[in-house]
């Protein structure tokens, strides 16, 4: 028997095709504790440059894993294969190798119904965004860029808008099931002037695709693009820095990894108390900064539950500065006596505590540099969270409030935890991408550690 | 493995060779009834980053005299 198709192009699979298809499995298991986790995707996408369109796809998918535990031990396997047959060979297969599977020594039972906060993050003018929106969307886009960068000849833009539509489900064989289905858009574009030497970038992000503006984002790639042309150099060094939105949100989500109580309480994270345990309750954060996950909030509409269905909630990391949570996964909340959190990102999450715009931010910098974003980020010190990267697309140097030329961009290296301890000012919690609310922040002291070639 | 029977799972292994010398000393190699396709729905690159499902099919086979290593041991 085959799963029934959806009805509609732009639909995900419903709550009751969910139940019936996760009993379904469930009904194949004849194991102690069998978990049945799907996940029905319709994802489309949309690559161009030059102006042209260069790739266009979209893939339909519905995954199953079954995740089968026999006395402690447990293993999953996964098929994107409906029938019965193949269902039934991914059962089997899943409990030949738990008996197989060495004893788990952290492995917490299946867990039985649950109650879910009630999150609404499925946009239908997102799951409908097709191959002909797209196109319609970039084409815009790329007039807006072409019109904006006419000043320096013929800009050249490229690409990617993507939009997807997702329906996951929880089910195990004590009773739970979960379902949740959210959409999600994203659409960037990068200008590069005819010279090679301006290169702009823009990009917005939402659950819902109404609330990205393609005319804006070509306008604002092209802008970028115009007034970084021919990039002067500053020696590398540690200079105040105004980070746009966009850019805060590259860094910010790194946190996650420092979040895990487990890290902290083992001594590996940048929360860990030195002497053992965690630092909640300590100041780690400029106290201004209220950093949270909630997959309730209108901002965020994050997953209301995480992989084994746990529910996710409200959760505050950082108030006021002061560490208020971390995140327990539910072995080691039992350990510890405390409640289980899921993963901390699961609810998206959200840098507030300023109401300033990013032209504020600059206006209130007497020197410093403007980063539109940053590229190739990578950790280097768990500890510290400190992360190397690139600035890309439109690094400017502002002096007395006002940008006044265009720099070669920086090779830098930052803590995103440290940086909260440097701050001069923080801007209005803006949505960068599905999930995310980030401020622009200005930063005392960014360290930008050498010069990049790159444009 | 033991009398031709799967009996346990083993942790800290590593295999190491010449390329050439390995495949060469394969004797055995499996046919259409022992073809699995395996693979990734989640195979990711890119800035931004971009998912793809990958597959990756094939058929068990028989290698002779391997060095296995035992990655947990210290030197």
């Amino acid at each position: 028997m085959q799963a029934t198709p959806p009805p509609n192009a732009s639909q995900v699979l419903s709550r009751d095709e969910a139940r019936t298809l996760t009993t379904r499995v469930l009904s194949f298991s004849t194991a102690d504790q069998t978990r049945v986790n799907v996940t029905h995707e319709r994802t489309g996408n949309t690559r161009f440059a030059d102006g042209g369109i260069t790739t266009s796809g979209g893939t339909i998918d519905t995954t199953v894993t079954v995740t089968v535990t026999v006395g402690r031990r447990r293993a999953s396997a996964s098929t994107n294969v409906l029938d019965d047959a193949s269902l039934k060979r991914t059962v089997d297969l899943a409990s030949r190798l738990a008996r197989l599977a060495p004893e788990d020594p952290e492995l917490m039972p299946e867990l039985g119904p649950q109650t879910y906060p009630a999150v609404d993050a499925f946009v239908e003018g997102t799951a409908e965004l097709d191959a002909e929106a797209r196109a319609e969307a970039i084409g815009r886009a790329v007039s807006a860029a072409t019109a904006a960068g006419k000043s320096a000849g013929d800009i050249f833009a490229a690409g990617y808008l993507e939009a997807n539509a997702r329906a996951i489900a929880v089910a195990t064989s004590k009773g739970l099931f979960a379902y949740h289905r959210t959409t999600d858009a994203d659409f960037s574009v990068t200008a590069r002037t005819p010279d090679g030497t301006g290169s702009g970038w823009a990009h917005a992000g939402a659950r819902d695709w109404g609330a990205v503006d393609p005319v804006a984002i070509g306008r604002v790639a092209a802008q970028k693009a115009v007034a970084s042309r021919s990039p002067q150099e500053i020696a590398p060094g540690l200079y105040t820095a105004v980070l746009e939105p966009q850019a805060v949100t590259d860094l910010i989500p790194l946190l996650a990894g420092a979040l895990s109580a487990r890290s902290a309480d083992e001594g590996r994270s940048a929360f860990s108390k030195s002497g053992g345990g965690t630092r909640i309750g300590e100041k780690v954060a400029d106290e201004r900064v209220t950093l949270y996950s909630d997959p309730t909030d209108s901002g965020l509409r994050g997953q209301p539950f995480d992989f084994e269905g746990l529910p996710v909630r409200r959760m505050v990391w950082i108030e006021k500065g002061i560490l208020r949570n971390l995140a327990y996964t539910r072995f080691w909340a039992e350990k510890q006596g405390k409640q289980p959190t899921g993963p901390a990102l699961a609810g998206g999450l959200a840098l507030v505590g300023g109401t300033k715009s990013t032209e504020e931010l600059i206006a209130g910098c007497s020197r410093g540099v403007l980063v539109t974003h940053f590229f190739y980020i990578r950790a280097l010190d768990p500890r510290t969270v400190l992360q190397t990267g690139l600035t890309r697309d439109g690094a400017f140097l502002i002096e007395n409030g006002r940008i006044t030329r265009p720099l070669k961009n920086f090779r830098w290296n930052e803590s995103p935890l440290l940086m909260l301890n440097r701050l001069e000012d923080i801007g209005r919690p803006e949505p960068t991408a599905a999930g995310r609310l980030m401020p622009a922040l200005r930063v005392r002291d960014f360290n930008f550690t050498s010069l990049s070639d790159a444009v | 493995m033991r009398d031709g029977k799967i009996v346990g799972m083993l942790k800290d292994v590593a295999y190491q060779a010449n390329t050439l010398t390995f495949w060469k000393s394969m004797d055995l190699i499996g046919g259409k009834g022992s073809y699995w396709m395996g693979g990734a729905f989640n195979d990711g690159k890119g800035e931004p980053s971009q998912i793809n499902s990958v597959s990756h099919g094939c058929v068990p086979a028989r290698f002779r005299n391997v060095n296995i290593l035992n990655t947990a041991r210290s030197a």
